[in-house]
């Protein structure tokens, strides 16, 4: 059985007069611990998906299960508990609270969780074991991305959702990101699911999905994910 | 250029519609401040107004004029032809009683007038006939009385009512309420329980004197004046000046008058005097006559008795003559009846020896006849015996009709004796019976004398005791000193007064607030605006490099607040001059029950001054935020700004502490530190909210503590007895101390005395007990701070704070103690102690002695009561007992007095508490607003991270918390400040307000304070509700 499952998922915005169809029956399913890509151009409905995969918004219909449960049936409060618990989210601009150094960031979200990890050591293993006392402000974007990620990790999440977490970076700060990721996902056996609107990163992944115009255009399995340092683009 | 102006200004009008909340906010606050500032400004002036027009419309006396010995028709005349004076009415005063149950009620029974203080009718109609009265509307709900109901009046004084009122007996048939009573407080009397519960308005007709208790003027022009106002003490002032003239002339012209009337009242009594003398000396001479009368009876009687006694003695001689002829007569028959016997024996002889021959004869049978003639001729004849015996028979039968006679007269002599001797028998009986009357009337009379001497000289005392008192009378009447006219102005008017106070102390609260509102406007106004421009900051850059100048980007922002604060301001001017009146004067009405108007006029120069500081406050604000924005450059303002950098604070430099905070503690306190001006902003506003309650409680325990402490701890007698001159020189304080229920007494001199220290010269109440003991036993001394309790010694005197504060002089320094104008002493002053009401020296005797050479002389006495005794009951009991006691003062009925003030103090708290409510309300939410916009992003991430709704609302109310916190303790020091300033500027001279909050009051205050926040976090956690997570996923712009 499928990690995670979408089934003909389907979310409508209305704005002013107009419906937009931002998810137009979306299906695809995923393997645990597989590194997953979504790819599309902007408007495609890349959020929308990781908005209700991320228990961060509902669906209108269909049938979203994530190891077996219907997340689409959750209530705002399960909903919240399932971010906590089981959802590990990473931002664009990392999101951190400039007010926390990059520790106390990693510590704000293992504060609420059920099995946290050491926040030092897993700021140690995202490479920043000599900057976990700096603030954001100090530290350079893929520092950020690497606090944001740690922050996203230690809460030891089933799934880890990232979203363009490249976007704000400069191309080589990027890749190291999506090696940290997929790293974490070969070495932990984390579920990692990169919303992206750069296809370019596609072959690094276990499975690429692609979504245009609110309906899935292509699920593949890569049966052979190239490494991350080996990409160009 | 048009173009670009007019694009600008309908980016302008879209602006506003855009951020509606921000610009509503900016109006509100402007509103709030604008009104607080004109409606508390013009609290006063209204409360003043309110009064002002209830005194014209009962046509309140400008003066009332109070004689020591009543006035009359004529001086009301007098007065009226006085310049200034616009009409002038007698009024007749009396306390009387009713009873109510067991209880009896004294009430003050005005007679009616029609110029002059007319009364109010607020129901029913005002009395006509002489049995009917118009009551005291406050009395009336007070008592549950109702119209036509009857009472009956009595005089609590012991003389009755009748010399007063035609008809004691009076149905109530309106209600009425009057200028001179706001309050319920009806002042107090001599008679029953010493308080008045109301009055009664009597016609005249019912009223039995003819002079009046006191007059009541209205001057021209007066009227038209506030009562409270400068300009009509001076028009006041000027017409008393009219009336000081006449006044020698009427007092004179009252003294003479009643003099005349006193002379021939004490004519009338002497006359009365006489004739009672006159009647003394007409019973002694019909006492003397009466005995005289009985003396001539007696010698009357006596005379009887002699001449009956003389007649008794005479019987014999009177019968004697009667006697002797009888006995004569007997004597003679005695002869003559010898003489016929010797006569008679011959002839019974004869016929003897006669009869013997007939017998003889006889025997030989012979008839008579021949007997006869036998003898015959024998020579015996029978005929001469027979005329012997015939002669005999003649003689004796004479002799027998003599004897008869005899015996008759005998009789008849022995019945004149006897009628004499009855004749005498009764003649005595009479007498003695004339004698025993007299005697009786002798004993009588007896009684009466002994009874007339016996009162006779109590009489005559009386009557020379009368007489000396008629011509004390005169000498009293001569000697009589002219009465003294009191001109009492609307400042004596209890109610007057307090009512004004009452309108200061609001004033003084009015000056504090609307700053603080006006403060927090501008800092509202700088928080707003200052987002706003952060906002806008890329909008600004685009207009710069446009090419349009600092003036036209600032002047959209300044306009934008100018709208705002100009609309706010005016809607607040107009709201709140009526409102905060209205809301005042209707609460304070609650303690002045009797005030029926509330005028509430809009006070253009209040107006504008508020809108013009709303204006200044906010667009100041403004400028101070654009003005920094517009300083950049454009290139940089077109960059959004960078997030503002987290730093550590000075705390965690602190490492031991910082450790042991929890993690979620650190980054609160790391927030509150991040945004300063938020936090000053929300630590001022909190602040501001709490000090406006502190002051408002404080003003309460303030104010209260003042009657509590002098009454309560200070002053440890419970009555204090003031005795007139009469009272003796000693022996009074133990005579009192002996009563029943009094276990301590002490007496006391109290004197008005000057203390002079420098240029500064205060008029105190000097106190001298006999000893230290004493004052031990009736005062308490002591340091208001330090607590430390003092002893008074004969080495100096004890001032009462206040006055050593305005005298400027401390313990050890030297004061001039002025008796009168050229009675100067040095003395030292021991210490300084704590009091709260009037000023004190105190002074032993000994050191009075000293200073005078002379014992002081006691004019009153203080009494401790036993803890079961009624304070009452001791008061009245020295009133009616002892005539020299002048007036008895019961502190605990001081205490309620103050006690009953302060309930009008409780407006004012009301009114700061709703004031704070509001100011915690705008501040709290319009920060907390910002706050959560400013931290969407943070906020939003939080919730993808997973906290539940009460973490996300917890993280941001830690930070709330502790700015509460901060908040009160800044607040606390505020408020203490401003309950500084308030109660200075509410205190008068002659009081001491306590300085001091009440820990409960600090408690109660933080307690509010925390409500308001917390009601505010309340809101706010539905606005983080609504918080949407997607903003996460947003870039910063």
């Amino acid at each position: 059985m499928a990690f995670v499952e979408l089934k003909e998922v389907k979310k409508t915005y209305q704005m002013g007069d107009v419906k937009i169809h931002a998810s137009d029956g979306i299906s695809f399913s995923l393997e645990k611990g597989e590194f997953v890509v979504i790819a599309g151009p902007s408007g495609a409905g890349k959020t929308t998906v990781l908005n209700i995969l991320g228990g961060m918004d509902t669906c209108d219909g269909g049938e979203v299960l994530v190891d077996g449960e219907r997340v689409d049936e959750f209530q705002a409060k399960r909903l919240t508990t399932y971010r906590r618990n089981e959802i590990g989210f990473v931002f664009q601009f990392y999101n951190l609270v400039q007010n926390l150094t990059a520790k106390e960031n990693v510590e704000l979200a293992l504060q609420i969780c059920r099995e946290p990890l050491d926040a030092e050591q897993v700021l140690t293993d995202v490479g920043l074991a000599g900057r976990m006392d700096n603030f954001p402000a100090q530290l350079s974007g893929g520092e950020q991305q690497r606090v944001s990620i740690a922050r996203a990790l230690a809460k030891n999440p089933k799934l880890l959702l990232c979203d363009e977490p490249t976007g704000a970076l400069d191309y080589s700060t990027g890749k190291q990101i999506l090696k940290l990721l997929q790293d974490t996902c070969r070495e932990k056996g984390m579920t990692v699911i990169v919303i992206t609107h750069n296809s370019a990163i596609a072959p690094m992944a276990d499975r690429v999905i692609r979504i245009k115009n609110g309906k899935v255009s292509e699920s593949v399995k890569n049966e052979a994910p190239a490494d991350v340092m080996s990409i160009e683009w | 250029m048009d173009m670009k102006k007019s694009a600008l200004r309908k980016e302008f009008y879209r602006e506003i519609r855009g951020s509606l909340q921000r610009f509503l906010s900016i109006l509100l606050i402007s509103a709030l401040g604008a009104a607080f500032f004109a409606g508390l400004r013009a609290c006063k002036t209204d409360m003043l107004l309110s009064a002002d027009a209830f005194y014209d419309r009962t046509n309140m006396m400008d003066l009332r004029i109070v004689s020591s010995m009543g006035l009359t028709q004529d001086d009301v005349r007098a007065i009226c032809a006085a310049d200034g004076v616009r009409a002038a009415e007698g009024v007749f005063v009396q306390d009387a009683l009713f009873s109510d149950g067991d209880e009896d009620v004294v009430v003050r029974l005005y007679s009616m007038t029609e110029q002059v203080n007319t009364c109010l009718l607020t129901g029913g109609r005002m009395p006509q006939g002489v049995s009917e009265c118009a009551a005291d509307e406050f009395f009336l709900s007070a008592r549950g009385l109702k119209l036509g109901d009857t009472l009956q009046l009595e005089s609590g004084s012991g003389d009755g009512l009748s010399d007063t009122l035609r008809k004691t007996q009076v149905t109530i048939v309106g209600s009425v309420s009057t200028g001179r009573y706001l309050s319920s407080a009806r002042g107090s009397s001599t008679i029953g329980n010493g308080k008045v519960a109301g009055y009664l308005v009597l016609p005249a007709e019912n009223i039995i004197p003819e002079y009046y208790t006191e007059i009541g003027v209205l001057f021209e022009g007066t009227r038209e004046l506030n009562s409270y106002g400068d300009e009509y003490d001076a028009v006041v002032e000027q017409c008393m000046e009219a009336l000081q003239a006449v006044r020698p002339e009427r007092e004179l012209a009252r003294l003479q008058q009643l003099q005349q009337e006193a002379y021939r009242g004490l004519d009338e009594k002497e006359s009365e005097i006489a004739l009672q003398e006159q009647e003394l000396r007409k019973a002694g001479q019909e006492l003397k006559e009466a005995q005289q009368t009985i003396a001539d009876g007696f010698s009357e009687a006596e005379r009887g008795r002699e001449k009956l006694a003389a007649e008794r003695n005479g019987l014999p001689e009177l019968f004697a003559g009667a006697e002797a002829e009888l006995t004569a007569g007997r004597r003679a028959l005695a002869e003559a009846w010898e003489k016929y016997n010797v006569q008679e024996a011959p002839v019974l002889a004869a016929r003897e020896e006669y009869d013997s021959y007939v017998r003889q004869l006889s025997d030989i049978s012979q008839g008579p006849e021949d007997i006869r003639k036998i003898l015959e001729v024998l020579g015996i004849d029978e005929t001469g015996i027979i005329e012997a015996e015939q002669e005999l028979e003649a003689a004796r039968s004479k002799l027998e009709a003599q004897e008869t006679a005899l015996q008759e007269k005998e009789k008849e002599l022995e019945a004149q004796k006897l009628q004499a001797e009855e004749k005498l028998a009764a003649a005595e009986r009479e007498l003695a019976g004339t004698e025993q009357e007299l005697r009786r009337r002798e004993s009588e009379l007896l009684a009466a004398k002994q009874e007339y001497n016996s009162s006779l000289e109590e009489n005559q005392n009386k009557i020379a005791k009368a007489y000396e008192a008629v011509e004390e009378g005169r000498k009293e009447i001569a000697s009589m000193e002219a009465p003294e006219w009191y001109l009492l102005d609307r400042n004596t008017i209890e109610s007057c007064v307090s009512f004004a106070q009452d309108a200061d102390r609001m004033d003084a609260v009015s000056l504090v607030f609307p700053g603080i509102f006006f403060l927090v406007a501008a800092l509202v106004s700088l928080t707003t605006m200052t987002r706003m421009v952060d906002e806008e900051r890329t909008k600004i850059g685009t207009l710069k490099a446009l090419g349009y100048g600092t003036a036209d980007i600032a002047g959209k922002y300044i306009k934008y607040a100018l709208y705002a604060t100009l609309t706010g301001s005016v809607i607040g001017v107009l709201a709140g001059g009526k409102i905060f009146p209205y809301i005042v004067i209707t609460t304070y009405k609650l303690v002045y029950t009797c005030l029926p108007e509330v005028v509430m006029p809009l006070h253009p120069v209040y107006s504008v001054v508020a809108v013009l500081i709303a204006v200044l406050c906010t667009a100041a604000a403004t400028l101070a935020a654009c003005l920094r924005a517009l300083r950049e450059q454009p290139a940089e303002l077109i960059r959004p700004a960078a997030p503002k950098a987290g730093k550590r604070i000075l705390l965690e430099r602190v490492g031991i502490l910082w450790r042991h905070i929890s993690f979620s503690r650190k980054a609160t306190l790391r927030n509150m530190f991040r945004y300063k001006k938020r936090f000053f902003m929300t630590v001022i506003g909190i602040g501001c909210c709490m000090a406006l309650l502190l002051v408002g409680y404080g003003l309460k325990d303030s104010i209260g503590v003042m009657a509590h402490i002098q009454y309560g701890e200070l002053c440890r007698y419970d009555i204090s007895v003031s005795l007139d001159s009469r009272a003796p020189e000693s022996g009074f304080a133990k005579q009192f101390g002996s009563m029943p229920g009094v276990s301590g007494a002490s007496p006391y001199r109290e004197a008005a005395v000057d203390l002079t220290s420098g240029a500064t010269t205060k008029s105190v109440r000097l106190i001298v007990l006999p000893d230290a003991e004493a004052f031990d036993a009736f005062f308490v001394f002591r340091d208001r701070n330090s607590g430390e309790q003092y002893s008074i010694n004969d080495a100096g005197i004890f001032l009462s704070e206040k006055a050593a504060k305005m005298l400027g002089v401390r313990a050890g320094d030297s004061v001039r103690l002025q008796r009168d104008a050229a009675d100067f002493r040095e003395v030292r002053i021991g210490e300084v102690t704590e009091n709260y009401i009037f000023h004190y020296a105190f002074m032993t005797e000994s050191l009075y002695r000293e200073l005078y050479g002379e014992a002081p002389v006691y004019n009153g006495c203080y009494l401790r009561l036993e803890p079961d005794a009624s304070e009452e009951g001791t008061a009245a009991a020295l009133l009616r007992d002892y005539d020299e006691v002048a007036s008895v003062l019961v502190t605990g009925t001081l205490q309620r007095q103050v006690d009953e003030m302060l309930r009008s103090l409780n407006v004012i708290t009301w009114v700061l508490i709703v004031c704070a409510g509001m100011l915690a309300f705008i501040v709290l939410y319009n920060l907390s607003n910002i706050n959560i916009t400013e931290r969407r992003r943070e906020l939003a991430t939080l919730k993808v991270l997973g906290f539940y709704d009460s973490e996300v609302s917890g993280y941001v109310y830690r930070e709330n918390v502790l700015l509460t916190f901060f908040g009160i303790l800044l607040g606390i020091a505020l408020g203490r400040l401003l309950h500084g300033f308030v109660i200075t500027t509410c205190e008068v001279d002659m009081v001491m307000f306590g300085h001091i909050i009440k820990p409960v009051s600090y408690l109660l205050s933080s307690l509010l304070t925390i409500l308001f926040a917390a009601l505010i976090g309340i809101l706010m956690h539905f606005k983080l509700k609504r918080i949407d997570m997607v903003e996460s996923l947003k870039s910063t712009e």
